[in-house]
């Protein structure tokens, strides 16, 4: 286990230090003043950096959702809170306000506030409707990824041309914003959500063999879900505010982490951690390079990616 | 016996849910080393009762006491310190190997696989030969004896079980009933049942339960010869039982 951990990180670094290297054209030893290095560090370098924040994030929620559900396809994006997220900061973007509270800004914050209310609606909604565990569960939130799609289009509708492009390119999921700036207001974010998550580590293992056995075992489970919700909508709303909703990192990595390091959550949660992020920063470098003068979304290369992962995973699981 | 002291004691408990009455003044007491069955047709509310002891759900009157406290004033962990519990049989997907899943056992006290009391709880129940192997490829039995040895990890004084027979063929029926019977003698056990048989076979004291309500409450033996059985199961039923421990 440790030294999966280590190759991990080992990789990481690698990653961050070579990803910005990459791209459109090759920068190899830039003078720091010219085009190159301008570009180098003020364009690529917060690039892969964000982009390594978002993935992680959006992995670990995944891992988070699916421990917490039960369930290998519940995930923030499946279960409607990055839409609900969307919406909010779509709806943000159209009333054209802006401040901040505490130096966080009001994007985030409408993030945040759309994050929470659909994980507290599809939350309620499978409880009512007959267990988390179960197909309601993936159902309520399909209904209220829909429902918000929608409304976030309604919004798009309406909007004036100049905030629906901005809308449009960033309903995505795209990097394309990257600058220090978005690396430090998804940073805490980010890192408030991870430090909440590793607290509750031992208890990802006990919720995800189910509710009553937790609980007999001496986990406030109602208390550990409400903080774990709070966490992942915490780094969702992060994520969400900058880039728009990436999807299906947070199907796909966590899946990967359980086949190839096994299902305990203590080192887990660090695993998909970092191969979230070694993930986003490869599918991000390949969206800003086959294309000539304009990047690619992200977004289109991890669903073009993930849709049939999505679809082998759903078929695997029918079968057994 | 009756100078044991009382570990666990229901006064007066009722359950309701949206304004249905699921337990209505249910009176139960359980001493230290008591062997206690709870028996009742389907819908009685033996797993309502199980689960308001456990704190799953919350009592709409009277008092649940724990080692003499209060049950709703006691943190969860504190709970598990007390009461271990047994669910029916697992059907979910359990990914984890089996001295994982006994490990977590020791939540409650901050431990993990490492600890003394899960390796002692794996032998207990002789599932320390397959320690490795992950819980969902095990046979209903063994999964059955994982289970308890996860609770017994626990360490509580009491424990719980909810159909432990239920779902399992013949062989792992006894496998597992002779478990229980070699349970270390100071746990105090409450078993959930239908299987009138054993329940008559092995333990001291039965609670019966019928529409909500405590039916019968007392030595195992008087239910049986008495009218207890037709109460609940009809003539039928009753007959055969009263023939038998005449």
């Amino acid at each position: 286990m440790k030294r999966h951990l280590l190759i991990l990180i080992a990789c990481s670094v690698l990653t961050l230090l070579g990803a910005p290297f990459l791209g459109e054209s090759l920068i190899l030893g830039a003078d720091p003043a010219g085009l190159d290095g301008l570009v180098f560090w003020e364009v690529r370098v917060p690039r892969v950096l964000l982009a390594f924040l978002c993935g992680a994030a959006l992995a670990l929620g995944g891992l988070v959702f699916q421990a917490m559900f039960r369930n290998s396809l519940a995930t923030p994006y499946t279960l409607g809170v990055a839409s609900g997220s969307t919406f909010s900061v779509a709806l943000w973007i159209n009333c054209g306000l802006s401040f901040s509270v505490l130096g966080i800004s009001g994007i985030s914050l409408a993030a945040l506030v759309g994050a929470l209310l659909s994980v507290t609606l599809v939350y309620n909604l499978a409880r009512i409707s007959g267990g988390l565990a179960t197909v309601s569960l993936l159902l309520g939130g399909v209904i209220l990824s829909f429902f918000f799609s929608s409304l976030t289009m309604l919004v798009q509708y309406f909007a004036d041309a100049g905030s629906m492009f901005k809308m449009m390119r960033w309903t995505m999921g795209s990097l394309g914003q990257a600058d220090m700036d978005a690396v430090l207001q998804v940073l805490p974010f980010v890192v408030s959500g991870v430090l909440l998550i590793v607290q509750y580590r031992r208890e990802l293992d006990l919720l995800s063999i189910g509710d009553e056995l937790a609980m007999s075992r001496g986990v406030e489970v109602k208390r550990v879900r409400r903080i774990l919700f709070f966490a992942v909508s915490l780094m969702v709303a992060g994520v969400v505010s900058v880039c728009g909703p990436i999807g299906f990192v947070g199907i796909m990595v966590p899946h990967f982490c359980r086949l190839l390091f096994g299902v305990v959550h203590r080192e887990l949660v660090w695993m998909t951690f970092l191969l979230g992020g070694i993930f986003l920063v490869w599918c991000d470098t390949l969206a800003r390079s086959v294309t000539i003068g304009s990047d690619l979304p992200v977004g289109i290369i991890t669903s073009l990616i993930g849709g049939p992962f999505f679809l082998i995973v759903l078929l695997r699981r029918a079968r057994v | 016996m009756s100078e044991n002291p009382i570990l666990l004691e229901c006064r007066d408990v009722c359950v309701g849910i949206r304004g249905k009455s699921l337990l209505t003044n249910v009176n139960l007491a359980l001493r230290q080393g008591e062997h206690k069955v709870i028996i009742g047709p389907n819908g009685a509310g033996k797993t309502t009762l199980l689960r308001a002891i456990l704190g799953s759900l919350t009592i709409r009157g009277g008092s649940i006491l724990l080692g003499g406290r209060e049950l709703s004033s006691l943190r969860q962990a504190e709970i598990a310190k007390l009461i271990s519990y047994v669910p029916q049989l697992l059907a979910a997907e359990i990914p984890y190997n089996v001295r994982e899943f006994v490990a977590m056992g020791r939540y409650a006290y901050g431990g993990g696989p490492r600890d003394a009391a899960v390796e002692s709880a794996l032998t207990a129940v002789g599932v320390a030969c397959f320690a490795d192997r992950v819980v969902s490829t095990l046979s209903g039995g063994e999964r059955q004896r994982v289970c308890i040895a996860a609770a017994l990890a626990q360490q509580a004084p009491i424990l719980i079980l909810d159909e432990p027979l239920v779902h399992l063929d013949p062989s792992q029926r006894m496998e597992v009933q002779r478990v229980l019977r070699e349970l270390p003698r100071e746990v105090t056990v409450m078993v959930v049942t239908h299987d009138l048989d054993w329940a008559k076979m092995n333990f001291q004291s039965l609670l019966s339960l019928r529409d909500g309500v405590v039916d019968y409450d007392g030595a195992t033996v008087d239910f049986y010869s008495g009218s207890g059985v037709s109460r609940l199961f009809g003539e039928a039923v009753g007959l055969k039982y009263k023939e038998e421990s005449i």
